[in-house]
């Protein structure tokens, strides 16, 4: 949504024969083979896949969470397979809202302080703060939960905070691994419509989700198969 | 059941490795220091309880409560006898100084002795066992010996000894005593020690005069037919034994006192006494029982806060097996066995430490303590303390983690108890407090102990030897000091009673001019000769020292110190009349007022003192010490060079000296005892402290990992990270440090008053002993907090 913006068709995730692999005694267990996936600016994509497909792992490597036990990842351009831990943190930082499959709340924070943590490690100043933090606590109708801590959520309610809390810095890319799995339809719909807003105004968007309907949502779909790619569906 | 509890417990122990190894170092170590100190104390209470009779047998006391003293006449004991119906026997023990020490010999085996003199009846009241002789007549024959075992096999090798002859050198000849009993070596915890003891009969045989009821420099004990019980009887007592005195002395001030002392209390409650040597002090078995409390508590804090954050822990574990079926009974046996289990690894480790450390702490105590573990107390002892510790610590985690319904510990919903997190830290923070105010303690006694090192003590205590010289040997004096006094590293050279001040005479019997009546003062009496200010060094506040140009010095003139002006309140001291009664009257002149000098130690201020030169006829009685002043850094030679002289022109009298400035420190070895013992179990309270902090900065670590994984996905430092988790810990012990502080600062103050000379208490103690805490728990927990932080933060949010 800002001009400094580069256009919509500049790539800005590539990945090249990326797999991640455990290995248990002598036995490597593959969960992601030979990944080669290009994103651009401005995409919103869905992947979707049977459970233990390798959907989460994809995203936490997208992610700068997790590493590719082989392959190269390019993220604006800079070789992410290369960098430190610090550095992708910072990248990670700056263009990333993470929304995860168990939210990951922080137990002892309360909601209005889970939102507040992402601001504060990029050190926005405090008026600024708290009116994002308004701002957001509205715009997701949560503003009476907000001295609650997350024990005191119904499952529903906490993951409408951990998609909250990824998109208080307006990130570049929002990563968002199932995140209506918890959410009765018609909030569903709300957060694909929020999504779908926030896409037309330039944010990249990947999720993962299981159902056909939310994936429509999106212009492309990846489908992960055993942890490949399958042949790409064409809209 | 039992053995599956066993197996399940001893897998968990694998389990939670460092957890475990944390809790049993930490009991263990705590656990072995108590045993020491109780080894310690129990032997501090076991003084003279072995004795038959021991609770019925009373030590006779003189003066009040100022100037108590152990030593009464010898006609006391043979007059309570013959007067006091209520008491079944009286005897008395003359322990001579140790720098009477005579020479003993037998054939070509020759050494120094402590000599002891006694009543007839000495061992019908005192049942120290025979080995050789009879009990009833062993002291009636004025030329006979009583020695110990240990003497015997000194001098006579396998032999029997009774019927040899012993000879003894005093007073410059040799006399000879028939050995008519050997006793068993008196056991280390005996008040009376004395190797070789004489009838006081033997006295009077070398026709020395006896100056009766004047002469006051026996203990006597009284024997008790039924035991005073209460505090009146025994003050009864007292004062009948003061009638019988005065019946019999009309010299004696009527303010005179007399109190009894048990035998059994006079090891620990004989300090200040004069004449009464104890090494022990019911102040420093308080202080160690202390001590050894506040390392036990450490230690179990730790324990208890370790075992419960275990248990929280496995709370997921505890609501599975109760959704599957366990019963109450059985989780509750399962976390006691467990903790039992642990319990008595903690004690193995416990008697291996006491095992390793009990020679060291034997050294630093001056004891030979040893472990009976024949000993059926000793070791039903340990295993209650064993099994209460272990059910004590296991029950919290037990009762209250199996007390849940399994649905809310699954469903997270058992918040592992915010009261539990709040009683956690409360208790380290208890912790540090008690670590802390051990850390000040330490520094304090270190400081007073510097302190006493370093004061100017009015007089120059380095660089001079002190030789013992007795009775006749004296003769050989004036010849030895010119001699020594052609080198020129010899500085100066004097002679004088001994001079640490525990042999000294000190007397009531002093008169001057506007003495008032019932003035009771006390002063004691230092006999020396004309050297003595130069050699010592004393500084003079008016007149002058005793000279050589005067010879009227010898017989009529006195030199006083500033606490005796003041105590005769003098305007003018130079040149007035006083007299002193000692073992005669003497009148003279002050002809001289020293600055106040510490002759004593800085336990009690400093009192009056009259140095007099001795009469010519007594010099041999009063002077028992040469001292010798060298030039500093020519201790070896000049040191040489003394026994090389002292061999040549004292032939025979036995060359026996120390330095000064090293018998003064003897004055100070309970506080020098205490000051390495305290920096010993100090370090190890902080030590069980920190390990107890380190356990549970990993536990909270490892309790916060999901919240640490997600702060570093949302940009949190490493920096940030070790902040969060060291942050709270730190704040405990700053807590901890405002706890101990007003503690520390009571505990101390009370310390130091058994100085009258002490140094205060300052800021730089509390912020030193507090940083020492500190950055001993900040290093502790940084460990944990870096290595949390450092982690993959995928790999801790899988755990979901
Ligand atoms: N630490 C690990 N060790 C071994 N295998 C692992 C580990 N973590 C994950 N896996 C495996 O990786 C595979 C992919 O997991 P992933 O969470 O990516 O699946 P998913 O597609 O997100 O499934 P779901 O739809 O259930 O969320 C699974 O088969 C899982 O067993
Ligand atoms: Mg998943």
């Amino acid at each position: 949504m800002t001009d400094s913006r580069s256009s919509a068709s500049e790539p800005l995730i590539r990945l090249r024969g990326i797999a991640r692999w455990y290995s248990s005694g002598f036995m490597k267990s593959y969960v992601l083979r030979e990944i080669n996936l290009g994103i651009r600016e401005g995409e919103f994509v869905s992947i979707m896949g049977p459970s233990g497909s390798g959907k989460s792992t994809l995203l936490h490597i997208l992610g700068m969470l997790d590493e590719p036990s082989a392959g190269e990842y390019e993220f604006l351009g800079e070789q992410v397979h290369k960098l430190s831990a610090k550095e992708k943190t910072e990248l990670h930082k700056h263009y990333i809202g993470f929304v995860f499959q168990s939210y990951h709340l922080i137990d002892d924070l309360t909601v209005y302080e889970n939102l507040e943590t992402p601001l504060l490690y990029k050190n926005v100043k405090s008026s600024e703060r708290k009116s994002l933090v308004s701002d957001v606590l509205d715009r997701f109708q949560i503003v009476a939960k907000k001295d609650l801590f997350p024990n005191q959520l119904s499952g529903g309610q906490q993951q409408l905070v951990g998609i909250a809390r990824a998109v208080i810095t307006s990130p570049r890319l929002i990563l968002a691994d199932e995140p209506t799995g918890n959410l009765n339809s018609a909030q569903g719909v709300e957060i694909m419509e929020l999504f779908t807003k926030l896409n037309r105004e330039g944010t990249t968007i990947v999720q993962v989700t299981h159902s056909e309907k939310n994936a429509s949502y999106g212009r492309r779909t990846i489908n992960l198969l055993d942890g490949r790619v399958e042949e790409p569906t064409h809209d | 059941m039992l053995k599956s509890h066993l197996i399940i417990a001893l897998r968990n122990l694998i389990r939670f490795k460092a957890f475990s190894s944390i809790n049993i170092l930490g009991l263990g170590v705590g656990i072995g220091c108590t045993i020491l100190i109780l080894l310690w104390v129990q032997d501090e209470l076991s003084y003279d309880r072995s004795l038959k009779n021991a609770e019925n047998i009373y030590m006779v006391l003189r003066g009040d409560k100022e100037a108590l003293t152990a030593v009464t006449s010898r006609l006391l004991a043979p007059t309570i006898r013959e007067e006091l119906p209520e008491v079944a026997d009286a005897t008395n023990l003359f322990k001579l100084p140790e720098s009477f020490n005579f020479y003993f010999r037998y054939g070509n085996k020759g050494f120094e002795e402590r000599l002891s003199l006694a009543d007839t009846n000495f061992f019908s009241v005192f049942s120290f066992a025979f080995r050789e002789g009879d009990r009833a007549t062993a002291l009636m024959d004025p030329g006979s010996a009583v020695i110990t075992d240990g003497i015997r096999k000194k001098y006579f090798g396998d032999d029997n000894a009774v019927g040899k002859t012993l000879s003894v050198t005093a007073f410059g000849k040799e006399y000879p005593m028939r050995v008519s009993a050997v006793v068993d070596d008196f056991p280390h915890n005996s008040t009376i020690q004395s190797p070789i003891i004489f009838p006081n009969s033997w006295l009077q045989s070398l026709g020395l005069k006896d100056y009766g009821w004047k002469n006051q420099s026996v203990q006597t004990f009284i024997h008790l037919k039924d035991r005073v019980r209460d505090d009146a009887g025994i003050r009864a007592l007292s004062s009948q034994i003061k009638a019988c005195e005065l019946r019999h002395d009309v010299f004696q001030p009527e303010t005179l006192e007399y109190s009894l002392l048990p035998l059994t209390r006079s090891h620990l409650y004989g300090g200040g006494i004069k004449f009464l040597t104890t090494t022990g002090d019911i102040k420093y078995v308080r202080i160690f029982l202390a001590i050894a409390a506040i390392i036990l508590l450490i230690a179990g804090i730790n324990y208890m806060n370790l075992t419960t954050a275990l248990g929280l822990r496995r709370t997921k574990e505890v609501g599975i097996k109760k959704a599957v079926g366990a019963s109450r009974e059985m989780l509750v046996a399962q976390f006691l066995v467990e903790s039992l289990v642990l319990a008595f690894i903690a004690m193995a480790l416990a008697m291996l430490f006491v095992e390793l450390f009990l020679p060291e702490f034997n050294q630093l105590s001056g004891k030979q303590l040893v472990i009976e573990y024949s000993n059926p107390l000793f070791v039903a002892l340990i295993l209650t303390v064993t099994v209460i510790a272990g059910l004590l610590s296991g029950s919290y985690p037990a009762f209250f983690l199996s007390s849940f319904a399994p649905d809310q510990v699954l469903k997270g919903k058992v918040k592992p108890g915010i009261g539990g997190v709040f009683t956690r830290k409360g208790l380290v923070v208890f912790q540090f407090a008690l670590s802390i105010v051990m850390i000040i303690c330490t520094i304090v006694v270190f400081n007073q102990l510097a302190f006493i090192r370093n004061s100017n003590l009015g007089f120059d205590k380095e660089n001079v030897v002190c030789i013992s010289l007795t009775g006749e040997a004296n003769n050989g004096y004036e010849t030895l000091k010119t001699r020594l006094e052609t080198d020129p590293d010899i500085l100066g050279v004097t002679r004088s009673e001994s001079m640490d001040s525990k042999g000294w005479n000190r007397t009531r019997g002093v008169g001057w001019q506007g003495k008032q009546n019932g003035d009771n003062a006390s002063f004691w009496v230092l006999g020396a000769d004309v050297d003595l200010a130069s050699t010592y060094r004393i500084a003079m506040s008016q007149g002058r020292f005793f000279s050589r140009q005067f010879p009227s010095d010898q017989t009529n003139a006195f030199v006083v110190n500033e606490a005796a002006v003041k105590a005769m309140g003098m305007k003018s001291p130079l040149n007035q009349d006083i007299s002193v009664f000692l073992i005669d009257r003497r009148e003279g002149k002050i002809i001289g007022v020293t600055k106040d000098f510490h002759f004593a130690s800085f336990h009690t201020a400093v009192e009056p003192l009259i140095i007099a030169i001795p009469d010519i006829n007594q010099q041999n009685f009063f002077y028992r010490t040469v001292s010798i002043r060298f030039r500093p850094g020519t201790v070896s030679n000049s040191l040489a060079f003394i026994e090389k002289t002292w061999k040549e022109q004292m032939r025979d009298v036995p060359f026996s000296y120390y330095f000064y400035d090293e018998s003064l420190k003897a004055q100070y070895s309970a506080e020098q005892r205490m000051e390495t013992i305290f920096k010993y179990f100090s370090f190890l309270a902080i030590l069980i402290a920190s390990l107890g902090l380190f356990g549970l900065a990993s536990f909270s670590a490892a309790q916060r990992i999901k919240e640490i994984g997600i702060r570093k996905v949302l940009g949190a430092t490493v920096t940030d990270i070790t902040l969060i988790l060291s942050r709270e810990f730190v704040m405990l012990v700053v807590l901890s440090n405002v706890i101990a502080w007003p503690v520390a600062y009571y505990v101390m103050d009370r310390w130091l008053e058994n100085f009258a000379y002490r140094t205060g208490i300052s800021w730089p103690t509390f912020l030193l002993a507090g940083a020492i805490a500190l950055s001993v728990a900040l290093l502790t927990v940084s460990y944990q907090a870096i290595r949390a932080a450092l982690a993959n933060p995928v790999e801790a949010l899988r755990y979901e």
